[in-house]
């Protein structure tokens, strides 16, 4: 099943003389059940395309379509996880992850058992009541984590979610990830991450979908077929880098 | 406590020179009055009601036009951060006017006011805007689109972002602000006094000059001094109080 659609979607910034292209007829879909990563050089208009998805921004030409349905607002069945998180610094844990379902309108009942299962889930227990200035940089990702799921979206979308974290933990929250993503313990259908980490790329995803710059095109569509856990050193895995690397060089051109 | 004494040693390391220098022989008193003299003055006014009642008149015309100015600067601050439009059409006549002493406001609003509260409260209030309203901007415009972003997604409406991402966002910002415009608050009020108005600190400073008694003057520029430092404690507490998510590392 098509969870998502994206069709000829364009993106322009203005600037004084001549309007940039950002993001030029870009189609994807992505099924159910998929985790897709979208890579390409910096500037090639992947986390602009992350939020046209989210509905944040509205895209100067194409459609997004969620579940057949075209999105024209916000979409409610999306999260988002930053690369710098985004907690509110006077919240605590709970109250940050929260949030979004006080703004649903549950009961704080629900909305406390609800986050205590997600703060179970990706190991924040002990720190239900610490401010987020008290927190590591990992786990601050782990509430932006537990914030995005317990909304229980249907597509989680991913901005560099590791980029600002050290090689360890960043690897700790790509294996957490793939094990809540494989539990079968979330209503999550699908997840789309934006990176520049190639490698990451691999790691994680099922198809790697690559973007040119100036302006971003896809230029490639790859299908990982690799059993998880996949092991970093093996050939294909080399194989597969060595691919994606030379499509994103040949990008920057 | 014992950081607050080693802060306090200078200040009467100080009050002793002075008590020194005017007690030397050659000092005329009546030019420049021991420190235990201003005291003794400054017991006597406030024993007299003078004061008291003058430093009230003072801070209510300080305390209206710094509110007034605050609110105003944090509300146009805000709505220009958010909103680049209003940006581009507030901010040119920002930067031209908020270059202007807002001291050299007093004589324009003496003429157009005459001997009313209106001239000092006035032009509290300019002094008060301008640096709120640029920080409040400023402060908008560093709030992280991601933490704005994450709440849309999350289903918060323009208002409750306003209310509860970008005005808490703005707040260390807006107390920049506050801390510069607090202390100008009251120096041009008793400027404004000085000039526009027979009454509070700044009218008594005047009558000390025109009795040639410099021990009054001398007791009322204390009291000045001492409010400043008042206020100044007053604005850090605030700070404190609704900034503890940003200051103290533990609860």
């Amino acid at each position: 099943m098509e969870l998502l659609k994206l069709k000829g979607i364009k993106q322009l910034f203005p600037l004084k003389h001549k309007d940039v292209i950002v993001l030029d007829d870009i189609n994807i879909s992505v099924e159910e059940g998929e985790f897709v990563a979208l890579v390409g050089p910096s500037g090639c208009g992947k986390s602009t395309l992350l939020r046209i998805i989210a509905g944040l921004v509205k895209p100067s030409a194409g459609e997004v379509i969620f579940k057949g349905k075209k999105i024209t607002g916000i979409n409610q069945d999306v999260s988002i996880v930053f690369q710098t998180f985004g907690l509110l610094p006077w919240l605590d844990v709970t109250e940050n992850i929260t949030l979004g379902l006080e703004a649903r309108g549950m009961s704080l009942k629900e909305r406390l058992r609800k986050a205590f299962k997600y703060i179970d889930l990706v190991g924040l227990e002990g720190f239900e009541e610490a401010y987020p200035r008290e927190l590591s940089g990992g786990m601050k990702q782990r509430v932006g984590i537990a914030r995005a799921l317990v909304m229980e979206p249907e597509l989680l979308l991913m901005d560099e979610p590791f980029s600002a974290l050290d090689a360890f933990t960043a690897q700790n929250l790509r294996e957490e990830i793939l094990r809540l993503w494989g539990s079968g313990n979330l209503s999550l259908k699908s997840i789309i991450m934006v990176t520049h980490n190639i490698e990451e790329a691999i790691y994680l995803a099922d198809r790697v979908v690559v973007l040119s710059t100036h302006p971003g095109k896809v230029i490639g569509d790859i299908r990982i077929d690799m059993k998880r856990p996949r092991d970093k050193d093996s050939v294909e895995f080399t194989k597969l880098y060595d691919k994606i690397y030379s499509m994103v060089v040949t990008a920057k051109l | 406590m014992e950081r607050k004494i080693k802060t306090l040693i200078p200040v009467f390391l100080f009050f002793a020179v002075w008590e020194t220098v005017a007690r030397l022989p050659s000092v005329p008193h009546y030019l420049f009055p021991p420190f235990s003299k201003v005291i003794i003055k400054l017991l006597e006014e406030i024993a007299k009601g003078d004061l008291v009642k003058n430093t009230f008149i003072t801070l209510y015309r300080v305390g209206i036009g710094f509110f007034a100015g605050t609110i105003t600067g944090i509300v146009l601050g805000l709505a220009s951060g958010i909103s680049e439009k209003l940006n581009e059409t507030i901010s040119p006549i920002v930067a031209l006017l908020y270059p202007i002493p807002s001291i050299g406001w007093i004589p324009v609003l003496m003429v157009w006011f005459g001997i009313s509260d209106a001239v000092p409260i006035i032009a509290i209030f300019i002094c008060s805007f301008f640096p709120i309203y640029m920080n409040a901007v400023r402060g908008v415009k560093s709030v992280d689109s991601n933490v704005i972003n994450a709440a849309r997604t999350m289903g918060a409406n323009k208002l409750t972002l306003i209310k509860n991402v970008i005005l808490p966002l703005s707040m260390p910002n807006i107390f920049t602000g506050l801390k510069i415009e607090s202390g100008m608050s009251l120096r041009t009020g008793v400027v404004a006094e000085m000039l526009a108005i027979p009454s509070g600190l700044g009218y008594m400073l005047m009558k000390g000059e025109s009795l040639i008694d410099v021990k009054l003057m001398f007791a009322v520029l204390l009291s000045i001094a001492l409010i400043s430092v008042i206020i100044d404690f007053g604005v850090k507490f605030l700070e404190k109080k609704v900034l503890i998510w940003q200051n103290s590392a533990s609860k």
